[in-house]
């Protein structure tokens, strides 16, 4: 009767499926641009490395929100900007995840200018996607 | 040289073996896990460790006197910790069961509370209902099992009152729970009278949003997350054991903090 799901906390997107509707099906939350900076961004795997930190939010050229994260390097140093769509992204209590990019394409991202974005504003309240923790 | 304690008749190494299903359904931390040797087994069950039944019985036991134990250091009136309003993480942390992409949400419109066991005034209640009633918030840590937590805000009916109001004998022994999510529970008649145990339907001031149990959940300032069912549909005032999800997996039943 308990049928227990064996999906575990932050799939990837079914292939297929853009961006955004897979984000959708995350019950997007609204959450204040503000309290975003500086969480850690985790692996959502079991042992839920730590991928790098959220520095800002931007909205590209397109008018897509990216999360702008310093990714990589070791204890801090070393990392570089790059920008992640939020709809690759939940919320994770106090930290968050990125469910659509595996760490060997995040490497292959292009490090983050912010020419042709616009800063989003620390008061924006803007809608991101939940997940169960994968530990 | 050897023990004065020792068995004249020392039990088969394999037993261990034969139990290791059993033990892994624990689904414990490894703490106790790991502390089960062959030596324990036998001071626990009075060496009779060749019948699974009598290791069972005898875990199960030691689970209960844990429950019984905290039951007996449970204050009803000593408060947990409260936190101000401004570190309420927003939203909250989700978790169930499930991944969230499994949630189904409920229709506040149509839903209703049904009431049964030791009550007097068993009619099921509507959302407008239960908001009529007053209403208690607090900010408090939830703290889960699996060792995270957070800070939040929780506004709803403290669960004395309703109960108190549909007639419930405060004499029972258990208040259980069931919900859409068929994620039954169950908590002790005490911690269900404590004042920070509330009926909640609103979270940082706003209504419950779906993934975290709306239209109504409980929430405990006392207990384990786990402790805590979301999307409510219905209230059991009972004297027998009625268990819960994680319980009748080898979870402590009392999980009190």
């Amino acid at each position: 009767m308990h049928a227990q799901s064996t999906t575990p906390g932050g799939m990837p997107p079914p292939p297929g499926m853009s961006l955004p509707a897979s984000a959708a099906m995350r019950f997007p939350q609204p959450v204040r641009v503000g309290d975003l900076l500086g969480r850690e961004v985790l692996r959502p795997v079991e042992s839920q490395d730590v991928l790098g930190r959220v520095r800002r939010l931007v909205r590209d050229g397109d008018g897509r929100i990216m999360v702008v994260v310093d990714f990589g390097g070791f204890l801090g140093l070393g990392a570089r900007p790059i920008a992640v769509p939020v709809d690759a992204m939940v919320l994770l209590g106090q930290d968050m995840e990125i469910v659509a990019f595996t760490p060997k394409q995040l490497r292959q991202f292009p490090t983050f200018l912010p020419a042709g974005t616009t800063d989003v504003g620390d008061d924006t309240i803007i809608r991101v996607g939940l997940a169960k923790p994968s530990h | 040289m050897r023990s004065p304690f020792r068995p004249d008749a020392v039990p088969d190494a394999a037993v261990l073996d034969d139990h290791k299903p059993l033990v892994r359904t624990l689904e414990r931390r490894g703490l106790i896990r790991g502390g089960l040797s062959l030596g324990a087994l036998v001071m626990l069950t009075g060496c009779d460790v060749k019948r699974p039944e009598a290791v069972e019985s005898a875990l199960l036991a030691l689970s209960r006197l844990t429950d019984d134990v905290q039951a007996l250091l449970f204050n009803p009136n000593r408060l947990a910790p409260t936190y101000p309003a401004s570190m309420i993480l927003r939203p909250p942390k989700f978790n169930a069961y499930y991944d969230v992409m499994d949630v189904k949400p409920v229709d506040g419109a149509t839903w209703r509370l049904d009431l049964s066991g030791l009550i007097a005034d068993k009619h099921p209640w509507t959302l407008s209902q239960l908001q009529a009633l007053p209403r208690s918030s607090m900010v408090i840590k939830h703290i889960c099992v699996e060792g995270w937590s957070y800070i939040g805000g929780w506004t709803g009916v403290p669960l004395r009152v309703f109960l108190e109001r549909v007639g419930a004998d405060l004499r029972a022994k258990y208040v259980a729970f069931k919900t859409a999510d068929d994620y039954p529970s169950s908590i002790d008649m005490a911690t269900a009278l404590h004042p920070q145990t509330l009926l909640a339907t609103q979270y940082g001031g706003d209504p419950l949003a779906d993934p975290f149990g709306y239209p109504v959940r409980l929430r405990m300032a006392t207990k384990l997350g786990y402790k805590n069912p979301k999307w409510i549909t219905a209230i059991e005032v009972t004297n027998t054991y009625p268990g819960g999800y994680w319980e009748t997996k080898g979870f402590s039943w009392f999980a009190g903090l």
